[in-house]
């Protein structure tokens, strides 16, 4: 019988840059805010046909290494154990539930609450018409799980989605196939990162940012995905993600759009921008107001420190990295400081190539620390929907800048927003 | 007046869920605001303002009382107040259930004046030219897409990936050559996600 | 009467559309609030690794009720599967649930 306790016995930490490790491999939270807008900008980037197979892509890589590393103990023998657990897995990491028909040649699977079709439908689905499926990651995880549960080799299956919730389906449904894909995986592991990253350090606030960081951890430490595969923790819909499923996408992307598309540069590393925005906003928005927080930190009384404070701690939480306040001058400046985030960690291990991907969470989410710290009436409870951060993102004063970063040899990541 | 000058000025109101601005006379809607959740007839709404903010002026006139200035409605889920601007124009705010009177009246108050304001403008003068051909033009395009896209602030930006034409070009639309404006045309029509525009109608 | 036991009924901070409510079980009732709730039927679900927050769940519907002993404060957690047209519905029946549960036995 598998149980998630057995399951999440494989996480680790690297408690000196905050980083963590379910299988040995880098996990973050994030929720679906900051996965729909950021699946989207891949999307754009390259067609929804084809944005669709990059992100199985990336989804059947990523879990491909979570999943090897999770059968190495040889716990999970038989292809019905491995799956068994494969499945349950996805459903704890709040990603929603599969069910698969298959056998090594392939075969059916359906899927329910699959985090981004269930996603699109909550964010968009009263408002906008969607026509390709939206859940790359569960197909890629679909393909992942069986070639290892009948100990085929990576790319030995594809998996493709043929209906989805998000396009107006009652549930999803997927094709896998046996296949020759070359897939090239290229994925962080705790004993590079250990030996990859700079020295860890500190700066302002570091006791109160180290005591609220404990706090969430051991909080989020018992939070796991129920029947459903649905998350209830902080009243966001968050998932316990794959670091590379991003980091992966944003490179094979940034590539193809320099070579395919070299002035709409910008506009790329801009929107991966922009979704770090997104995420700060909505999920560490989302958490500060919760009740959750109320009771382990006390409601936000308006005091923008407060804010400051808080957000660092849960990007710490969540697996960002070590995020320090380097220097902050109310309204007018924030310096964040990291001895590497889960994005620069990739890219830094990553083949030497002149399209290393940009880092998105990074300034995005400082520059959504700022508007939080400055810009929402805390102590009124302003709602913080879509339309107040359309607002503040149209109207910022803030401009950002990455001015230091480990993948260019500097000892730190470090991000300035400042007035424009 | 329109919809763009409209969200500029309300937006920001807290627990705000819709504004119209409408002739007093026959109903007509001049601008309108609506947050996502907000899936009902704009149009609709304007006639059935200037109905109901006709038949309180009149009561009101029997009453010897002159016209009607402010207008405050509560319903089960929302709050609507109803503010008089010029001679010809009546604003409907839309408000949660649980917005405090005091703060929509001081609200509503505090932009009557930015938009008595704004219907004063001068309407934009309309080229009687011919255009070069059916399309639409970059600007009209590029303007319709941020009065209508979920992530506005964005919109530009995912034009700019989805056609791969640089943002620079993107914010001069004049510039742009037919095959790029239709390049740009299906990028709007794909982020909105519909078939057709209606801008040439 | 309602308003003996709780505030009205508010939307709540929170980034998905109307999903999350707000009331604050008032003075007197909030000593006996844990009490009542798991009377009417409600379970207890947790959190860990909060104490001073406790968590329940409606019995028939799966909402949650998300209680700050602390501060009193209350957020009404509709499922994550409820449709947007039925949450304010469901949201105020869930309030009124929680009302009658607090004011049971205190005539």
């Amino acid at each position: 019988m598998t149980t998630v306790a057995n399951l999440f016995e494989s996480r680790s930490m690297m408690e000196s840059h905050q980083m963590d490790f379910l299988a040995e491999t880098q996990v973050v939270y994030h929720c679906h805010h900051f996965n729909l807008f950021f699946d989207q900008t891949i999307d754009d980037a390259l067609g929804p046909e084809r944005g669709t197979q990059l992100r199985t892509e990336a989804g059947h890589k990523s879990a491909f290494h979570l999943l090897r590393g999770l059968f190495r103990d040889g716990r999970y023998r038989t292809p019905s154990e491995r799956l068994d657990a494969a499945q349950t897995l996805l459903r704890a990491m709040g990603h929603g539930r599969i069910d698969s028909m298959t056998n090594r040649s392939g075969g059916n699977a359906t899927g329910d609450y699959l985090h981004y079709g269930f996603g699109w439908q909550e964010k968009y689905g009263s408002v906008a018409n969607r026509s390709h499926c939206a859940d790359g990651f569960a197909a890629g995880f679909l393909s992942a799980a069986n070639e290892l549960a009948y100990d085929l080799d990576i790319g030995s299956l594809a998996t493709s989605e043929s209906k989805c919730i998000a396009t107006g389906a009652p549930q999803c449904a997927f094709d896998v196939v046996p296949s020759r894909q070359r897939l090239q995986t290229s994925n962080v592991h705790p004993s590079t990162a250990e030996a990859t990253l700079p020295p860890s350090f500190d700066g302002e606030f570091a006791d109160r940012i180290g005591a609220i960081t404990n706090g969430l951890r051991g909080f989020l430490s018992g939070v796991q995905g129920d029947e459903r595969g649905v998350i209830d923790a902080f009243g966001v819909l968050v998932t316990l993600h794959l670091a590379d499923y991003y980091n992966h996408l944003a490179n094979d992307t940034l590539r193809i759009v320099a070579t395919e598309k070299p002035h709409a540069q910008e506009a790329f590393r801009a929107l991966l921008t922009e979704a770090g925005q997104v995420c700060s906003f909505h999920t560490f928005g989302g958490v500060l107001a919760s009740p959750e927080w109320d009771a382990m930190v006390g409601a936000p009384s308006g005091e923008a420190s407060e804010i400051l404070v808080g957000s660092l701690a849960l990007a710490r939480a969540f697996g960002f990295g070590r995020w320090s306040l380097e220097d902050w001058i109310p309204e007018k400046r924030l310096v964040i400081t990291s001895p590497g985030t889960y994005e620069s960690l990739f890219s830094r291990l990553a083949p030497m190539s002149p399209h290393r991907a940009p880092a998105g969470i990074f300034p995005g989410a400082a520059l959504g620390i700022m508007a939080l710290a400055h810009r929402v009436d805390w102590a009124n409870k302003q709602p913080l929907d879509q339309e107040l951060y359309r607002n503040l993102a149209m109207n910022s004063p803030w401009t950002v800048e990455e001015t230091h970063s480990i993948v260019a040899g500097d000892d730190r990541d470090r991000v300035v927003v400042s007035l424009r | 007046m329109n919809d763009e000058r409209l969200r500029a000025a309300v937006a920001t109101i807290p627990r705000l869920r819709a504004c119209a601005v409408v002739r007093t006379a026959g109903g007509g809607l001049r601008a309108a605001y609506q947050s996502p959740t907000e899936q009902w007839s704009a149009g609709d709404f304007a006639q059935l303002v200037g109905r109901m903010f006709g038949d309180a002026s009149g009561a009101l006139g029997l009453l010897g009382g002159g016209s009607a200035d402010q207008l405050l409605v509560e319903a089960r889920g929302r709050r609507v107040a109803l503010q008089a601007l010029d001679t010809e124009h009546v604003a409907a705010f839309v408000f949660d259930r649980d917005a405090k009177l005091g703060m929509i009246r001081h609200r509503v108050s505090g932009v009557r004046s930015a938009l008595e304001a704004s219907l004063a403008e001068p309407a934009p003068r309309v080229s009687n030219a011919p255009r070069a051909s059916n399309a639409p033009r970059g600007a009209d395009l590029l303007e319709y897409l941020e009065r209508n896209a979920a992530d506005t602030h964005a919109a530009l930006l995912r034009v700019s990936l989805q056609t791969g034409l640089p943002m620079t070009l993107l914010r001069t639309p004049e510039r742009l050559s037919a095959p790029e404006l239709e390049s740009v045309s299906a990028s709007v029509r794909q982020i909105l996600g519909v078939q057709t525009l209606g801008l040439d109608s | 009467m309602n308003e003996a036991a709780a505030t009205p009924l508010a939307i709540d901070v929170g980034c998905r559309n109307h999903m999350l409510w707000r009331c604050d079980v008032t003075p007197s009732f909030s000593a006996c609030a844990v009490e009542r709730i798991l009377e009417a039927g409600a379970k207890d679900v947790g959190p860990p690794g909060i104490p001073a927050l406790r968590m329940f769940e409606h019995p028939d519907a799966g909402h949650r009720i998300v209680f700050v002993e602390r501060t009193a404060r209350v957020q009404l957690r509709l499922d994550a599967l409820t449709p947007h047209a039925k949450r304010e519905a469901a949201a105020r029946a869930l309030y009124d649930w929680l009302v009658d549960a607090l004011m049971r036995g205190a005539s």
